[in-house]
């Protein structure tokens, strides 16, 4: 399986007045590990949402291996490989891990509603071909443990897991994960970050992360892209960022600046 | 058996198929109608007027009002499940009132508020019961399979659902198609049994009464649907003795359970042979432990 090319040209969405996103380019090339940072209300998410179709913008393009998507409904953009993560977690409440990635694994059952509404030997076969999928992805992401928990009851550390767990059930070619981090300690970020290594390495997907934590960034992303008030102010690798005054301006104030300086 | 228990067997079994149809979309989905009333009387309508006016068999008459419930469900259901839930619900409500409406409004064909009368008495115990099992049988396959489980996505994060690639407005679209053929096929039974229909027999109070029995039997649970359904329309029959008490009785049922719980009398627990042999299992354990001492 090969990453996908991610290039987005002069992304604009506005919400009344405010300009939420403002003429933003980003590229994520096959394969890589891309960073999407800024302070709070950048429009880091606003990006993500727009990627992934639950909002469209006003202008600009979204292109997906050269196939532009913008406009196209969030369920036709997941079949073409985008999967996903929120920022709140949105799991399948109710549900047990194994379920929710079982969920998820719909595409890979193929049969009719007809043919499930009257339980044909074929929708048995496939069924059972799903539950192999799902142990599979289970044990992939280190959740074998926990097949039979209610999604719920998991330590939040393992509920940023699962629901990675539920977005690589896709197949995707293009993972967005929005702030994966967040709420962890330390020793879970560590982890956390060679996890989402060992997924890219695996599989060979594209990664765009949206990160506050910044040396999770700084030991994963190959690539960063700053965003402030809705506009892109710098792009480069973690080390010019971390020494990139204007970035170092939107994060501490102008104060920090001149202290630093 | 007297034709006073056939009967109310007969009644259980329409509303049992009525209910696990709106399970589909209520229980499974999160969707609430409060128009099934109006469905009920489309198939019921069909199928009465193909057997009288057209002098066509009572199976055509079944099928025929199956599927123009489902079609209207369909057609109805194309721009009312682009709302969001809380006007789904008003919208169904609007639009099995106006069913009713119209069939009042055309009296030369439907009989208009008089009703309809003569239809052949062909609901017999034992199509209405095989009716119900098959009814039964394919919302149990629904719940089982992708559908179900994306059923259930919808309901507890829609958002997430359509991350994960669900077309969530073409699911809508089946689970409302499914619920209003299986209203269809209730309404139909229903209108083959008392042979004689009047739009009064489908107000809101009857679609109410179905959207009840769901949220008494439990939200997440499709036997406690059933178990319900079954309860809800015999309790009218044992409590007879009460006369118009009954409906305070049936009031003080409902509170209790929405006090004591919330989540329906099932809540999200299924019934199960699993469960019934581990119940069986421990009888016989204690049984023979009484014995032995």
């Amino acid at each position: 399986m090969n990453g996908a090319h991610l290039r987005i040209t002069e992304l604009t969405k506005r919400f009344g007045g405010l300009v939420a996103v403002n003429k933003v380019d980003l590229e994520a090339l096959p394969g890589s590990i891309v960073g999407l940072i800024g302070p709070n209300g950048a429009g880091k998410t606003t990006v993500f949402n727009l990627i992934s179709g639950f909002y469209k913008p006003d202008e600009g393009q979204v292109f997906l291996d050269g196939t532009n998507i913008v406009g196209w409904p969030p369920y036709l953009i997941a079949e073409k490989g985008v999967g996903r993560t929120f920022q709140n977690i949105r799991l399948f409440r109710g549900r047990t891990v194994g379920e929710n990635v079982k969920t998820a694994l719909h595409r890979y059952a193929r049969y009719s509603l007809l043919e499930a509404l009257l339980y044909l030997p074929r929708v048995r076969g496939a069924e059972r071909e799903l539950d192999q999928l799902m142990c599979q992805i289970i044990e992939l992401t280190g959740l074998t443990n926990f097949i039979n928990v209610p999604a719920e009851s998991l330590p939040y550390g393992l509920r940023r897991r699962l629901e990675i767990a539920r977005a690589l059930a896709l197949k995707p070619r293009l993972l967005l994960l929005d702030e994966p981090a967040a709420g962890l300690n330390p020793g879970e970020v560590i982890e956390l970050v060679q996890f989402i290594r060992s997924i890219r390495d695996k599989f060979g997907l594209t990664i765009v992360v949206i990160e506050h934590h910044m040396d999770l960034v700084t030991s994963l992303c190959e690539m960063v892209t700053v965003m402030n008030f809705g506009q892109v102010i710098a792009k480069g690798t973690p080390s010019e960022i971390q020494k990139n005054p204007v970035v170092v301006e939107a994060y501490l104030g102008k104060e920090a600046k001149r202290a630093a300086n | 058996m007297s034709s006073y228990y056939e009967g109310l067997i007969v009644f259980v079994c329409i509303n049992v198929i009525a209910v696990a149809g709106l399970y589909v979309l209520l229980g499974a989905t999160g969707l609430v109608s409060f128009g099934q009333g109006g469905f009920l009387a489309t198939g019921a309508y069909i199928s009465g007027l193909v057997t009288t006016k057209l002098n066509l068999p009572f199976y055509v008459g079944i099928i025929l009002g199956v599927l123009g419930s489902m079609v209207l469900g369909i057609i109805i259901g194309y721009p009312t499940l682009k709302l969001r839930r809380e006007y789904f619900a008003l919208a169904t409500m609007g639009w099995g009132e106006a069913i009713r409406a119209l069939i009042i409004a055309f009296p030369k064909i439907t009989g208009g508020s008089v009703g309809l009368s003569g239809i052949p008495q062909k609901s017999t115990l034992g199509l209405t019961f095989f009716l119900t099992l098959a009814s039964l049988f394919i919302v149990r396959n629904f719940l089982i399979s992708k559908y179900g489980r994306n059923a259930n996505a919808i309901m507890t994060d829609e958002l997430a659902a359509e991350a994960i690639g669900i077309h969530t407005f073409l699911l809508k679209q089946e689970v409302f198609a499914l619920t209003c053929g299986l209203s269809g096929l209730a309404g139909a039974l229903l209108a083959h049994y008392i042979t004689y229909i009047d739009p009064s027999i489908f107000s809101w109070t009857r679609s109410a009464e179905l959207v009840t029995i769901v949220f008494l039997g439990g939200l997440g649970s499709f036997t406690g649907s059933i178990v319900a359904a079954i309860v809800v329309t015999i309790l009218p029959e044992v409590l007879r003795f009460a006369a118009e008490a009954r409906f305070l009785f049936y009031a003080v049922v409902i509170l209790l359970v929405i006090i004591y719980r919330p989540g329906g009398i099932f809540g999200q627990w299924e019934l199960s042979w699993a469960w019934f042999k581990k119940m069986w299992n421990k009888r016989v354990r204690h049984t023979a432990r009484e014995g032995a001492q």
